[in-house]
């Protein structure tokens, strides 16, 4: 190239029109080039303008030749081209006009590629500028080479904005990877380390999770259950040891779409022991699908143990309380019947008061196991016919002395329409012995008792004593069931007594679901309201009975 | 005059024994009285008494085991049996119902007439 260039310029002192027509003549290569190129002397003239770099430009090569006006194809204001700066050997500006832009050609010497952006031409330009020298070396002039890459540039703009939402979506895709990761870690931990045995299963039953305790409580590793019905590997048996079938399982019924369940079952073991298990199985629903079940189980065990124990005990101390009292209250029965000799008046004093003193020891001991046994929660519910016009004439019949003694006044009214109802005997007379006793001791002389027993509705039996008594204190009636309380007249009326009673007949007719309230004004009298279905009570099992207090 | 209807009261607590011996002796019963379950068992098989009134804690021999054993022979399966002990675990009266315990009743809710009373209208019931 360097050749051909120098076979015109050697002659630059001709004239300059005929310089140029040679330079045309021989230059036609360039200007048939589809590539935009143009060449400028030392002087920073043009020489070449090729019909392509005219085209991009919108510059016609007449109007551009021998000027110095290059720039003005490129940009907007006056400044040295590519090949300006290569013609002035000033390569300290190319950093400076081309930063990041620019890169010096690896095959030739002091030839310079840039790319750059055009908003003129609204075009990306690929351009390479080298340097002509003549025979000896100087630099008569440089050539520069314009590649439009606007379209590739686009391209490559697309990939890099594409790659880069890739990047970016893939950034945020790891980051939820890691946090969908660290939350089931936790959730796992948390399931693992969950107090009770914990097992999930899937729609067909087959174990899915297990967690640590449950590992424990029935002797299978994780990695054993994993995958096998929970069926097979932990069978369970009723209360009364009767293995229950695949279909009455919990976990079965509540797949069948029955709602959330909580009982005690007994569990096999690996080993084959058993323990019972308290579960509590709910569905694991997923649009309206049922994708398994998850069951929580707790080895019961030692509630078991203890309730027994605590029974046990309460058994033996109502054995061990009572036996003293007996001996006492038969022996003072005996003295008082002349059995030993009749008694002189004096004698007979004191051992009524022995006797009467033990009774309402007695009655202490009953009161105080009773509420054991309510504490417990397992005291028998034994339904039989009762009359309630017959338990209160019995309870009447044991409190005549103090009738007497007080002239009080008793007015009895039973509808024959409630005669008789199905209910446990024993706590309708523990219920029916407190309220008329309560009402007898907190009425002054004098006054009236009130027993009255009606139907309340079509489904309901109330019955009520009411007294003209010393009434319940009005800032004192929110603890009148309360355990051991007394309402301080109560405390003034009758020092012994143990705030048991209305604890007691509180927790018995919650528990059989009866209702019980009152109606109190003080010094007026109080009225309780005893209200119960015409079907009276259900029978239910339990450990103990509950005893009439005061006998 | 009927011939004196028979009691046999099993109860390991002397006194208790005493007690119930006299009022039931009194209103003219004939009493026996056996100290634990093993004596009250040997008892009955010798002597069949009419009514047998059977305490629970005893020593050697409970009342539970006692009217278990007691219903072994043809006798003891029909003899008649009212508990009277302190218990009153509802297991262990429904136990002892199907022993077919005539009765159960608590000593300390029960005075000594009370169960005099209890007796009489057993043997006056048909």
């Amino acid at each position: 190239m360097a050749n051909f260039f120098n076979f015109g310029l050697d002659k630059k002192k001709n004239n300059r029109d005929k310089y140029l027509a040679r330079c045309r003549d021989f230059g036609g290569i360039i200007y048939g080039s589809p590539i935009p190129q143009f060449v400028i002397g030392a002087d920073h003239r043009v020489i070449y303008w090729n019909d392509a770099v005219a085209k991009y430009s919108g510059i016609a090569e007449k109007d551009i030749i021998g000027t110095n006006n290059q720039w003005k194809a490129f940009y907007s204001y006056e400044r040295p081209c590519l090949a300006d700066i290569l013609v002035d050997r000033k390569f300290a500006l190319i950093p400076e006009l081309y930063k990041g832009k620019y890169t010096k050609s690896k095959l030739v010497p002091e030839a310079y590629e840039a790319t750059d952006y055009f908003p003129q031409m609204k075009k990306w330009l690929f351009f390479t500028a080298a340097v002509i020298r003549d025979k000896k070396g100087g630099i008569i002039g440089a050539v520069e080479t314009l590649e439009d890459i606007t379209d590739r540039k686009k391209a490559e703009e697309t990939l890099k904005n594409q790659t880069e939402k890739l990047q970016k979506n893939k950034k945020v895709l790891i980051e939820t990877v890691a946090r969908l990761g660290e939350e089931k870690a936790k959730d796992d931990a948390i399931l693992m380390s969950i107090g009770d045995g914990l097992v999930i299963t899937d729609e067909e039953g087959k174990v899915e999770f297990i967690n640590g305790v449950f590992e424990q409580m029935i002797g299978w590793q994780a990695n054993e259950a994993i995958g096998r019905p929970l069926a097979e590997i932990m069978p369970c048996q009723d209360e009364k040891g009767n293995p229950l079938l695949p279909g009455e399982r919990f976990i079965a019924r509540v797949m069948k779409g029955e709602k959330t369940n909580t009982a005690t079952f007994y569990y096999s073991r690996k080993d084959g022991s058993r323990f019972p298990g308290a579960v509590t199985v709910a569905g694991i629903n997923f649009k309206g699908k049922k994708l398994g079940a998850v069951s929580v189980l707790r080895d019961v065990s030692h509630e078991i143990e203890l309730d027994r124990a605590k029974s046990e005990f309460i058994s033996l101390a109502s054995h061990q309380l009572r036996d003293a009292p007996t001996a006492i209250s038969w022996s003072a029965e005996a003295l008082l019947m002349g059995t030993a000799g009749q008694l002189n008046d004096k004698q007979k004093e004191y051992i009524e008061e022995i006797y009467r003193r033990n009774k309402s020891a007695i009655g202490l001991i009953n009161d105080l196991l009773n509420v054991s046994r309510l504490d417990l929660g397992t005291f028998v519910i034994e339904p039989a016919k009762i009359s309630f016009a017959d338990i209160c004439k019995g309870e009447l019949k044991q409190f005549e002395p103090l009738i007497k003694e007080k002239r009080l006044e008793i007015i009895q009214d039973f509808d024959p329409a409630a005669a008789e109802i199905q209910a446990d005997p024993q706590l309708v007379q523990i219920i029916l012995q407190n309220l008329i006793s309560n009402a007898l001791y907190y009425t002054p002389a004098g006054g009236t008792v009130k027993i009255n027993l009606s139907p309340g509705n079509s489904q309901t039996v109330l019955f009520s004593v009411s007294d003209n008594g010393y009434g319940i204190p009005e800032a004192q009636k929110a603890k009148i069931f309360g355990r051991m309380f007394r309402a301080d007249n109560a405390k003034k009326a009758r020092s012994d007594g143990s705030g048991l009673g209305l604890y007691v007949i509180k927790q018995i007719t919650d528990q059989v679901g009866w209702k019980i309230w009152f109606d109190s004004a003080e010094n007026k009298g109080t009225t309780f309201y005893l209200s119960f279905p015409r079907s009276g009570m259900a029978a239910r099992p339990g450990q103990t009975k509950l005893t009439r207090g005061i006998v | 005059m009927e011939t004196k209807k028979s009691i046999l009261i099993v109860d390991d607590d002397p006194f208790l024994l005493k007690m119930l011996d006299e009022i039931l002796s009194g209103q003219g019963f004939l009493v026996q009285t056996a100290r634990d379950g093993q004596e009250g068992l040997e008892k009955s098989r010798a002597n069949h008494p009419d009514l047998i009134l059977l305490d629970l804690v005893m020593p050697k021999m409970d009342g539970a085991t006692m009217l278990e054993k007691l219903r072994d022979d043809e006798w003891g399966k029909t003899a008649a049996v009212i508990v009277l002990s302190n218990i009153n675990n509802s297991e262990t009266i429904k136990a002892l119902c199907a022993k077919n315990a005539r009765g159960y009743l608590v000593k300390v809710n029960n005075s000594l007439s009370d169960i005099a009373k209890v007796v009489n209208k057993f043997f006056a019931t048909p």
